[in-house]
């Protein structure tokens, strides 16, 4: 008989009955899920956000986070607990086809997990055989094991991620970097025209401005001090850079640009008398902090190509 | 929604495309056919690769980059992959799969085989999703590699006065181009720059992966193990669902793939030269994968340098026994002639690109730095077996599981076929210590903040050691999960 006729014939075979623990789960789990469906859809979703939003702590964008997260969590709730009851109702209708799967499946598995398998078939396995066998099958149970945990946790992150990022391109939300690199995008994406150059004078790593501001093309010629310096948070590491009066008139006429920036954050960097000089920028940042007293503790001045010259 | 649409097209082509290329190496008359699970495997990592390399060549001999070339090469794909699809399931409607010629397949390893490929596509479903919540928005993905998309899609040219300016604000100016093309090409598609598709990309290259371990490993194993062992590959937690792996877009996970399928593909042409056939269809493979590891990243060229070192050992040893010599030889020539043809427009062209930012590791190779630089091992040695044995819990058992399977086959390990996973793997942490010793900057930020992802680049080779440790003794080549054998 041939594989094909064997598999065939096999299938004819009558399946045994489901046993009737294995159907009470079923029906255990299947009325769980229609519960879970059934409150995920009807209840609102200000009532889960209001539920959160009770119990958010007290941290900056605690609340923000909270009802963020509430709202893509009853979405999850909803559309996995429909996806689960739509696949146990096909795998209800052919139950002890699935049982019978399931069982094909596990056995296949403890096959292929036997380490005495290969070569010629052997009468008897040896005590370190068995021992193998049992410890590959416990490292894959600990490899799942782990995979599942990590599974978890990046369900609970993108949890997390939903308020921030809720399905916009980088350019809409400017994720992962310091709020005045992105007070300073904003301004010069306002304030400069797209395809201008700027030329920067700056200690901050400016790979994100470059990024988020073409097709503006950004020049800055960085200080051989700080190429391979990484940055730490709230300027807590100096980084060496060049000021615009370090620049040679070689220099500025190499880096052909229609604009100048100077943009410095570490305190040793910034001479408080020139915070306010930009008074577009200082009308910018204080429209955009609603604060219409603020002086930015670092400097930012953009000024036409030339117009630092005296 | 209209571009969205035009998008789905050109990505369906493009891995049309892909199937289509790895079907032209892998098909020869005397052979069996690949498994389609092989060919979709390399289909996909094919798709994103080639057409990116494709797109550089185009470039550097002047045409313009833009939705031409990227349709053009589409178009390719759903004219020649698309017949060779309809043929394929043609004759997979004459034979079902596992049913001919495989006696020794019983409907429990089907079972598995069938548990398997479904926890994989669910897998697959979950990470192009999580790639999609999300735009770029880790450091290097941004500053390296979408920058540079981002200019050529605006430039339409890898010769951009831009990208060649010293002064442009970008990071590591002379990186490889395989992920800003690969990303460009998106672009293209898609019409304007939102780098939350572009990172479809990912997803493809770990499908491209998995696919292709189960695809390679049922030649030689039973298609139950060769799925389980892809089924480890896909679950590999710093590969997935880690943030720096196969869901963001840095290189290091698409290095993983292309070094990951090189090595599968090296050690498959080295388990037929033990058998004794000469087929230089698995080395061209590895040579293709090698070549585009090395376009992906600068770690790449290593590799690159690892393998063929092992080749020329392996010749070396096989010197005094002729058959053998003729078919080893010819193997490493098939292996380095792809990888060669792969790199070598790449390399003319970095050569024109500024060196701000970095760290010219090959110029700063000197002796007396070695020598001064010597106790950084004290912390760098220690540091990597830490990361690789004691925080499993971060970043998986992968390598708990090579020592454990080199325990329990301590000799098999030690074949040819299974030293080459030994040797890539040895020497590669070699690499790092090195570079650990030559980098002009902070050792502890620069090694102990990207050691788990340089680990996460070979991490493939660490499962691949283990699951061809149990492969068959003498396994029969037609073992495969074949679709379309008559």
């Amino acid at each position: 008989m041939t594989p094909r006729k064997q598999q065939s014939t096999s299938r004819l075979q009558p399946t045994p009955a489901v046993a009737w623990p294995i159907r009470v789960a079923m029906v255990l789990l299947f009325v769980g899920l229609l519960l879970a469906c059934a409150a995920a859809w009807v209840v609102p979703i200000e009532v889960f956000q209001q539920w959160a939003l009770d119990r958010a702590g007290t941290g900056e964008f605690a609340k923000f986070e909270a009802i963020g997260e509430a709202e893509f969590s009853v979405w999850l709730v909803r559309i996995v607990s429909l996806s689960l009851l739509i696949v146990g109702s096909i795998l209800w209708r052919d139950l002890a086809r699935w049982v019978a799967f399931v069982n094909a499946a596990w056995t296949g598995l403890m096959q292929v997990t036997r380490t005495d398998d290969d070569g010629a078939a052997q009468a008897h396995t040896s005590m370190m055989q068995r021992l193998r066998t049992v410890g590959i099958r416990a490292f894959l149970c600990s490899w799942a094991v782990l995979f599942v945990a990590h599974t978890v946790h990046a369900i609970g992150l993108r949890i997390h991620d939903w308020p921030y990022f809720r399905f916009n391109s980088g350019e809409v939300v400017l994720p992962n970097m310091s709020v005045s690199n992105k007070a300073v995008i904003r301004y010069l994406q306002q304030t400069t025209p797209p395809h201008a150059r700027i030329l920067v004078a700056s200690d901050q790593k400016l790979f994100f401005l470059s990024y988020y501001l073409r097709p503006r093309t950004l020049l800055h010629q960085m200080h051989p001090g700080s190429e391979h310096v990484i940055p730490l948070k709230d300027q807590e590491r100096k980084l060496e850079a060049y000021r615009l009066s370090d620049l040679s008139a070689e220099d500025l006429s190499r880096m052909n640009h229609d604009f100048t920036l100077e943009y410095f954050e570490h305190p040793s960097m910034v001479d408080a008398k020139q915070v306010l000089d930009d008074s577009a920028w200082i009308a910018f940042i204080r429209g955009r902090e609603q604060n219409p007293n603020l002086i930015p503790n670092y400097l930012v001045r953009l000024r036409p190509a030339g117009a630092h010259q005296p | 929604m209209m571009s969205l649409l035009i998008l789905l097209v050109g990505l369906i082509g493009q891995w049309l495309f892909g199937l289509l290329m790895a079907s032209c190496v892998l098909r020869r008359k005397d052979q069996p056919e690949p498994t389609l699970s092989e060919l979709a495997g390399l289909g996909f990592a094919w798709g994103v690769g080639i057409p990116a390399w494709l797109l550089f060549v185009c470039s550097f001999c002047g045409m313009p980059l833009g939705l031409l070339p990227s349709a053009l090469i589409a178009g390719i794909g759903y004219i020649g992959g698309g017949l060779l699809l309809r043929s394929r399931w043609r004759c997979s409607r004459v034979a079902q799969p596992y049913d001919v010629g495989q006696a020794s397949i019983d409907r429990n390893d089907v079972a598995l085989c069938r548990a398997c490929q479904i926890l994989i596509a669910c897998l697959m479903i979950s990470t192009s999703l999580q790639v999609l919540q999300t735009p770029q928005k880790l450091w290097d993905e941004r500053a390296i590699f979408a920058l540079k998309a981002k200019v050529l899609f605006e430039e339409h040219s890898i010769r951009s006065p831009i990208l060649l300016d010293p002064d442009f604000v970008q990071y590591h100016p002379r990186y490889p181009l395989l992920l800003p093309l690969a990303e460009q090409n998106i672009y293209a598609f898609l019409g304007q720059v939102d780098d939350r598709w572009s990172k479809l990309i990912f997803p493809a290259l770990y499908c491209g992966l998995a696919l292709s371990t189960s695809g390679v490993l049922s030649r030689t194993m039973s298609p139950g193990r060769a799925w389980l062992a892809a089924l480890l590959m896909a679950t590999v937690p710093v590969m997935l669902p880690y943030e720096y792996g196969f869901l963001c877009g840095q290189a290091d996970a698409p290095v993983a793939c292309f070094h990951g399928l090189s090595m599968l593909y090296l050690w498959d042409g080295l388990q037929r030269l033990r058998r004794g056939e000469a087929h230089a269809a698995p080395f061209l493979v590895a040579g293709i994968c090698g070549g585009l590891t090395a376009f992906t990243k600068d770690e790449g060229i290593a590799y690159l340098m690892i393998q063929v070192a092992i080749m020329g050992l392996f010749t070396i040893c096989a010197i005094r026994r002729m058959p053998d010599l003729r078919r080893v030889l010819t193997g490493s020539v098939a292996y380095v002639v792809p990888a060669a043809i792969a790199i070598v427009p790449w390399m003319i062209h970095r050569r024109s690109l500024p060196t701000t930012t970095e760290m010219n590791y090959f110029e700063r190779m000197t002796l007396s730095l070695f020598v001064s630089r010597l106790e950084t091992l004290l912390w760098s040695v220690p540091h990597l077996f830490h990361r690789m044995f004691w925080e499993w819990r971060e970043w998986g058992l992968q390598w708990w599981m090579m020592v454990a399977a080199f325990a329990i086959r301590p000799q098999r390990s030690l074949q040819r076929s299974q030293l080459l996973f030994l040797f890539d793997v040895t020497a590669a942490l070699m690499s790092l210590l090195v570079a650990g010793m030559l980098a002009p900057a902070q050792l502890d930020e620069h090694i102990g903040g990207s050691s788990h992802r340089f680990l996460m680049q070979i991490a493939p080779v660490t499962v691949l050691f283990a699951a061809t440790l149990f492969t068959r003794a003498n396994p029969p080549i037609e073992t495969g999960v074949s679709m379309t054998q008559k």
